[in-house]
C-alpha cells in the first residue's frame, strides 16, 4: 500500500507538467510553477540514484531542496499579488531567510536541524499563502475565487504546507520512533499527491476573458 | 521547541497524526471561509455600485429634467411675450399703413417702435436669465451682490454678502455652476426657511475656497439635505448635487454650534478652477 502510494506520487508530478506542455502558457507565475515541478522531478532522480548508490552526499543534496522550494513558492505567491507592499514583503522575508539559514545550511546538517528548519520554511509559505487570501478578500478580482486559476495552486501550496509542517517538525524522531518514516512518507505522498493535482487544475483554468470591474480604490 | 522535547516518542505518531489532521482542518477551514467571505465583499460591491449607477441615474434625469424646464421657460416667455408683441407689431406696419393719413401713420409707427423696445427688453431680460451679465462681466462676487440687492428691495428679509479673498476670478462656467448653486440655496432659504437674514461669506485658503451662507430660519442638516436628496421630489437639491459634484466639491448643511443658525458650507479646490 505505501509502495503504491509512494510511486503514485513520484509519477504524480508528471501530471501537472503534461499539462503545462500543452498549455504553452506565457504567464509568468504558471512559468514559475512548471520549473517548479521541474525542479522536483530533477531532485527525484538525483535523489533516488545518490540514495541507491548510498553515496555520503545524500543528506547534503537534499538539504538544497527546501530552500529552492521556498524561493519557487515565494516566487509564484508574488507574481499572483498586486500589492506592492506585500510583494515587498515576501521579497523582504526571501532574503532574510537566505541570510539567516545559509550559515546554518552550511555548517550545521544534523537532523534536527533539517527538521526545523523545513518547519520554520513551511510556516513562512503558509504566511505568504494567507497574505494572497487576505488581498483576495480585501480586493476580489472575480466573482467567484474559484474561477481564478491562481487560487488553486495557492491553495495547493497551502494544504501541503499545512499538512506536512507537523511530520517535517517531528522528522528528528524518525530513527527514534518505529513506524514514523512510513507515517511521514504516506503523509507527504498523499499531500504530493493532492498538491501535484491541485497544480494540475491551475494549469487546466483558463483564464477570464472579462475581468470583474473593481470599484475599490487602487490597491498599487 | 520545549513541547517536542517533552514529548514521549511512543505518543509522536498521534501527536503527528492530529497535528496533521488539525492543520488540514484549520487549513479547509481558512479556505473556504475565503470563498464565502470574498463572495459576500463582491456582492457588497456590486450592490454599492448599483447604488451608486441608480444616483447617477436620478443625477442625470434631474439634469435633464431641470435642462427640459428650462426650455420649457424659454418657449413660454417667447410664445407668450415676444409672439403676441411681434404680432402686434406686424399689425401696426400692415399694407394698410400706406393709405392712412400722416398723422396716424406716425402714430402707428411710434406705437411699432414701442412695442419693439419691449421687445427687445423682454429677450435681454430672457437672456440674463440664462447667464446674468454682472456674472460673466463682473464676476461671481458682483453678482451676488446684485442678487442680494434685488432681495433687499423687497424689504422682507436682508440679505448681504462678504468676499474676503476674491482677487482672482475663477473660469465663467465654474462661477456661473457656482452662482446657480447659491442662487438655489437662497431660493430654498427663501421660500422654506421664514428666515429674516441671509449672511454669505467668502474664504480662501492655499487649498480651498469656501463659501458659507448663513440664515436664521428652519434649515437643513446635512443628513435631511441627503434623504431629501435622494426623493423624487427633490429636484433643486439634486441639481444642487449634480453641480457640486460637477466643480469636484462638497457641500455642507449643518446647525451652527449655537443652535441659533443654520450653515451652508461649499468646499470649493481651488487648483481645479484657475
Amino acid at each position: 500500500m505505501l509502495f503504491l502510494v509512494e510511486n503514485i506520487a513520484r509519477f504524480s508530478v508528471l501530471v501537472p507538467v503534461i499539462f503545462y506542455l500543452f498549455l504553452k502558457s506565457k504567464d509568468k507565475s504558471l512559468q514559475v510553477l512548471f520549473y517548479f515541478l521541474i525542479f522536483i522531478l530533477i531532485h527525484q532522480i538525483v535523489f533516488n540514484s545518490l540514495n541507491n548508490r548510498q553515496s555520503p552526499y545524500t543528506n547534503a543534496f537534499n538539504g538544497f531542496y527546501t530552500p529552492i522550494e521556498f524561493v519557487f513558492t515565494a516566487l509564484y505567491i508574488r507574481f499572483n499579488i498586486k500589492n506592492l507592499s506585500y510583494k515587498r514583503f515576501i521579497l523582504v522575508s526571501l532574503v532574510i531567510y537566505f541570510i539567516c539559514w545559509t550559515p546554518f545550511l552550511i555548517l550545521g546538517k544534523t537532523q534536527d536541524y533539517f527538521s526545523y528548519f523545513r518547519a520554520v520554511t513551511y510556516s513562512i509559505i503558509i504566511i505568504h499563502c494567507l497574505l494572497f487570501f487576505y488581498e483576495q478578500m480585501r480586493y476580489p478580482q472575480s466573482l467567484f475565487i474559484y474561477t481564478q486559476r491562481q487560487f488553486w495552486g495557492i491553495v495547493g501550496l497551502l494544504l501541503f504546507a499545512a499538512g506536512t509542517f507537523f511530520i517535517f517538525l517531528f522528522d528528528q524522531f524518525s530513527n527514534n520512533v518505529n513506524g514514523f518514516l512510513e507515517q511521514y512518507v504516506f503523509i507527504h505522498a498523499i499531500l504530493f499527491i493532492a498538491r501535484n493535482l491541485f497544480f494540475a487544475i491551475t494549469f487546466i483554468i483558463k483564464p477570464e476573458k472579462i475581468p470583474f470591474v473593481d470599484i475599490s480604490p487602487s490597491i498599487t | 521547541m520545549f513541547f517536542l522535547q517533552a514529548t514521549n516518542p511512543t505518543n509522536t505518531t498521534y501527536v503527528v497524526y492530529f497535528g496533521t489532521f488539525g492543520m488540514l482542518l484549520l487549513a479547509v477551514g481558512l479556505i473556504v471561509f475565503i470563498v464565502f467571505h470574498q463572495r459576500k465583499v463582491i456582492y457588497f460591491q456590486l450592490r454599492m455600485k448599483k447604488m451608486q449607477e441608480d444616483q447617477q441615474q436620478m443625477m442625470l434625469q434631474a439634469s435633464i429634467q431641470s435642462q427640459e424646464e428650462e426650455r420649457q421657460r424659454i418657449a413660454a416667455d417667447l410664445h407668450d411675450d415676444a409672439g403676441p408683441l411681434l404680432a402686434t407689431v406686424r399689425l401696426y406696419l400692415n399694407e394698410g399703413l400706406i393709405h392712412q393719413d400722416q398723422g396716424t401713420q406716425l402714430q402707428s409707427i411710434y406705437n411699432a417702435k414701442q412695442i419693439i423696445d419691449d421687445t427687445i427688453q423682454l429677450i435681454r431680460n430672457m437672456s440674463h436669465n440664462l447667464i446674468p451679465p454682472t456674472l460673466k462681466n463682473f464676476g461671481l462676487e458682483s453678482a451676488v451682490n446684485d442678487m442680494f440687492q434685488k432681495i433687499n428691495g423687497s424689504g422682507s428679509i436682508s440679505a448681504s454678502a462678504r468676499f474676503h479673498d476674491y482677487k482672482r476670478r475663477l473660469k465663467l462656467e465654474y462661477e456661473l455652476s457656482i452662482f446657480r448653486v447659491l442662487q438655489e440655496l437662497v431660493n430654498n432659504t427663501l421660500k422654506h426657511s421664514h428666515s429674516s437674514f441671509i449672511h454669505l461669506t467668502q474664504n480662501k485658503t492655499d487649498q480651498y475656497i469656501y463659501i458659507r451662507m448663513h440664515h436664521d430660519g428652519e434649515g437643513l442638516t446635512q443628513t435631511e439635505y441627503e434623504k431629501l436628496r435622494d426623493t423624487p421630489k427633490g429636484m433643486g437639491l439634486k441639481n444642487i448635487y449634480s453641480r457640486v459634484k460637477i466643480l469636484n466639491s462638497k457641500i455642507l448643511f449643518e446647525k451652527d454650534s449655537s443652535n441659533t443658525y443654520y450653515k451652508v458650507t461649499i468646499e470649493i479646490p481651488v487648483e481645479a478652477m484657475l
